[in-house]
């Protein structure tokens, strides 16, 4: 027989405790500011759930079909002519970006000031590559070569200005911290109150530039914090070159500041 | 340049109604937090769902009264961001039913009894769900439930009893007493 505290204390340890419980409500205290201060932006991206698993679904669907039409095409030709048709995608397909780097190291990010893009690069080969936006004019984002010297799953940010500057801002939490600069705070993080649209070219001019940082859509910089390890190279330059220019080339052309 | 912390963004400072807004929300957090876990059983989604919740409340602010109670309101928007999680996710509805919510650390015999528990829980319709976890999980009073769902007593005490027998559970007798 259970009675009602036994059976409480089952439901109880059957779902243990929240982990991170603190964590999580301080994060989502930080957090109701931005709610509450006209981010409703965050609407068109997440509004419609039911729609949207409907829409990954049929998303998928295309997908499997896809693949299985590729899987006969190949098939075909395998079949056909099994000498001569390995199925390669046409070098023209890849951009600049896409390419492998020779001589990269392990781990290493590019960040291209304008074309307000991020590569992240696996042993040579691009592992991930976003939009990004970064600093406004007259606090433009650092350029040279930078390490990542520490990690933060959330990290506070406070505003070096006083309240009343034009630069001020309010206490703000981010997320995928990357901090690349222990002198000036310059870092990669998540900028949650930007639409997902806002990124890419010509954002570093727009309303949502950043003071400095470079900041990744919230999915983009979860991927690139598990990802990266503490140490990896940064390389921050106004266009980064990796089609002509051998990478040690290229390094050694940017004044290392960490 | 910056000088200490970060560079940003451009958050604007928040005006009066945010204000009022955070105060009334803020001691809100904690307690919807564990709901949204209780309902989800998993941590991350119980903090999306908490967070889009916060979103959702904020635009459905100007249809709360001035003289209404933020908890069941808020609670409400809660529960129904972890049904749309549920409903959303639909890929990992499976996954989240069997395997054991990340808060747990399993030990001994007891871990199969749990883990069937947590499975019953995550099986039963989202109403009854949700009664069980208010009352058990978040150790509400039936008056708290009652005011949490905006029911009478009598009908949050019926509305428990009849989840517990959902469950296939020995039913308690000191329910009907207390």
């Amino acid at each position: 027989m259970v009675n009602e505290r036994q059976f409480r204390d089952r439901l109880i340890g059957a779902l243990g405790e929240p982990p991170e419980a603190e964590a999580a409500v301080r994060r989502l205290e930080a957090n109701l500011y931005r709610a509450a201060d006209g981010h409703a932006h965050r609407s068109p991206e997440r509004g419609h759930p039911r729609g949207t698993a409907v829409l990954a679904g049929a998303l998928a669907l295309l997908v499997v079909a896809g693949l299985l039409v590729v899987q006969a095409a190949h098939h075909y030709r395998w079949v056909t002519t099994p000498a001569t048709s390995p199925a390669v995608v046409p070098p023209a397909a890849a951009t600049p970006a896409q390419t492998c780097l020779s001589d990269a190291p392990a781990q290493m990010i590019v960040i291209d000031l304008s074309a307000q893009k991020l590569v992240a690069y696996d042993r040579g080969c691009p592992f991930l590559t976003t939009p990004v936006t970064t600093g406004r004019a007259g606090l433009a984002t650092s350029t040279g070569s930078f390490r990542v010297y520490v990690k933060y799953a959330a990290h506070q940010l406070i505003s070096p200005w006083p309240k009343g500057d034009p630069y001020w801002y309010p206490t703000t939490t981010v997320h995928y911290f990357l901090g690349l600069n222990p002198a000036d705070g310059f870092a990669i993080h998540s900028a949650e109150w930007e639409p997902p649209a806002e990124f890419g070219p010509g954002s570093e001019n727009g309303s949502y530039a950043s003071h400095g940082d470079v900041n990744v859509p919230t999915g983009a910089a979860e991927r690139l914090y598990n990802w990266v390890h503490i140490g990896a190279q940064v390389v921050v330059d106004q266009q980064f070159r990796s089609d002509h220019v051998p990478l040690s080339h290229q390094l050694a052309q940017l004044e290392p500041i960490v | 340049m910056r000088s200490v912390a970060t560079a940003s963004d451009s958050v604007q400072p928040p005006n009066l109604a945010c204000d009022a807004f955070v105060d009334g929300l803020t001691p809100l957090l904690p307690v919807a937090y564990r709901l949204a876990y209780g309902m989800l059983q998993n941590h991350h989604a119980a903090e999306d769902a908490v967070q889009e919740a916060t979103f959702k409340a904020w635009r459905a602010r100007d249809r709360l009264r001035p003289d209404s109670d933020l908890k069941p309101w808020f609670l409400t928007i809660v529960a129904n961001q972890c049904r749309q999680e549920r409903r959303s996710r639909w890929w990992s509805v499976v996954k989240q039913a069997d395997v054991s919510a990340d808060g747990v650390v399993d030990q001994g015999a007891n871990s199969d009894d749990a883990a069937e528990l947590r499975r019953l829980l995550a099986r039963l319709p989202h109403h009854q769900r949700l009664i069980l976890v208010l009352r058990y999980y978040l150790d509400f009073s039936y008056e708290d439930v009652a005011h949490a769902l905006r029911i009478s007593g009598p009908a949050a005490r019926s509305r428990v009893h009849r989840a517990l027998n959902k469950l296939r559970l020995e039913v308690p007798e000191v329910l009907d007493g207390e």
